[in-house]
């Protein structure tokens, strides 16, 4: 089985690398309520503050008046950056994330952050159970081009066709596959989309998403540990069975 | 009375479709690509919802719920000290009808005091479903089926129907008279 020992690259693709847990919280419990623990908690270490809300804009027009807008917000999640903005930590509705942006080095090197985090967040919001343990890694993949195209079976094993070949060409795609491992029950969704050109580079978003739904206590670091080491197995298998040697290559080079 | 001319839900807002729903919104991920990919699942996403075919009932009732959360804006929007509909909760109940599998008939939804949605499916008033979609993803239900009654709690994670709640709908919505039994 491939470990990420297997799957050192050079230059990794990854733009950002997501863990989700989601879990099933003390009935009645408002995540507003937490903001101000949730501040003392975390901002030591992710001093900048933010608050995700989701929006809603109204526009309405009385007889023979002036449109009047409106705008209402409630509280989607709280997010706490660190001063780079690459790491941040998030208290959700529907649980915990902890994201990882460029630069990013390897799993094991965030996973006793992401212990650390986690236990404050246990401690904060007192989740019954777990419900979802997800990793998601968004890569950035730069494909160059040859002799004004790209040939994406060159980069590629899994990847969107054209019913004639011959005479289309792409212009552009999204390409999603969702399956399931049939030995653990994980969860895989994985979406391929272009990007336009850059330069005389053509980027290419390849997004590596897996999932364990397996219930456990929130209390069991141990077991969270198991399932997020069994994820990226997984995960890591998904990215090296997707990708040609030639595209593995391109991480390779100085 | 302000008629609505449009309602959207911002940037942040799900808009499903299968299993495009988890790429479509308020995911966690930060990224301009995540962005990126929200975006070109937005695109299909409304693509589908415009196609009366996939999509017809349930963006009827969509607009249903839009309305209602519209008309029950402000707070004692009842007379009697009621909240405003949470727009946690609308975005819930949205969720919920797009998730619902082919086949299940949309439900009827009010508003109820405390900012929450219902959402029923009634066959008479022996035979019923309701559902309380609040800002939790905790969806609290009770069904009727004539002398029989039963209720529970289950979480609902934003884009699949629990099992149990799916099953109680469908036996409710299933054809048939509703079992009379002597208590």
């Amino acid at each position: 089985m491939m470990n990420e020992s297997q799957l050192k690259l050079r230059h990794p693709p990854i733009v950002e690398a997501v863990m989700d847990i989601e879990c099933d919280l003390p009935p009645g419990q408002q995540l507003a309520a937490l903001q101000g623990k949730a501040l003392e908690c975390f901002c030591e270490r992710y001093p900048i503050f933010r608050t995700q809300l989701i929006q809603e804009h109204q526009i309405a027009t009385p007889p023979g008046g002036q449109p009047e807008v409106s705008v209402r917000h409630g509280v989607q999640a709280f997010q706490f950056l660190q001063d780079d903005e690459k790491q941040l930590v998030q208290i959700r509705a529907q649980g915990f994330s902890f994201n990882r942006l460029f630069p990013y080095t390897n799993l094991y090197d965030y996973l006793p952050e992401i212990e650390r985090t986690w236990r404050l967040y246990f401690e904060l919001a007192a989740p019954v159970q777990v419900r979802l343990i997800r990793l998601r890694y968004i890569n950035r993949i730069l494909l160059p081009f040859s002799g004004g195209n790209v040939n994406l079976d060159d980069f590629f094993k899994v990847g969107p066709r054209l019913p004639d070949e011959e005479n289309l060409t792409f212009t552009g795609f999204f390409n999603q596959h969702t399956a399931v491992e049939e030995q653990t029950g994980h969860q895989i969704n994985i979406v391929l989309t272009s990007q336009p050109r850059d330069g005389d580079q053509l980027p290419i978003i390849f997004d590596n998403s897996v999932a364990s739904l397996e219930n456990g206590e929130a209390a069991d670091w141990d077991w969270i540990l198991t399932k997020i080491q069994s994820l990226q197995n997984l995960k890591n298998r998904i990215f090296r069975n997707s990708l040609t040697e030639k595209c593995l290559n391109l991480f390779q080079q100085p | 009375m302000l008629e609505p001319i449009s309602t959207t839900i911002g940037l942040y807002c799900l808009v499903g479709y299968t299993s495009l729903n988890a790429y479509t919104g308020c995911g966690s991920a930060v990224s301009a690509e995540a962005q990126i990919v929200t975006k070109a699942a937005s695109a299909l996403v409304r693509a589908a919802e415009e196609s009366l075919s996939l999509f017809g009932g349930k963006s009827a009732s969509i607009s249903q719920l839009r309305k209602l959360t519209y008309e029950c804006a402000m707070p004692d929007w009842d007379g009697y000290g009621a909240n405003p509909i949470d727009l946690t909760s609308l975005q819930n109940a949205e969720n919920f009808i797009r998730a619902l599998p082919e086949g299940i008939r949309t439900p009827e939804c009010a508003p109820e005091p405390d900012g929450s949605i219902s959402l029923d499916w009634i066959q008479n008033r022996h035979r019923l479903f309701s559902l309380s979609v609040g800002p939790s993803n905790r969806l609290a239900y009770a069904w009727l089926d004539g002398t029989d009654k039963g209720h529970g709690v289950a979480r609902f994670d934003g884009f699949s129907i629990p099992p149990r709640v799916l099953a109680e709908i469908q036996s409710i919505l299933r054809q048939g008279n509703a079992p009379l039994r002597l208590a």
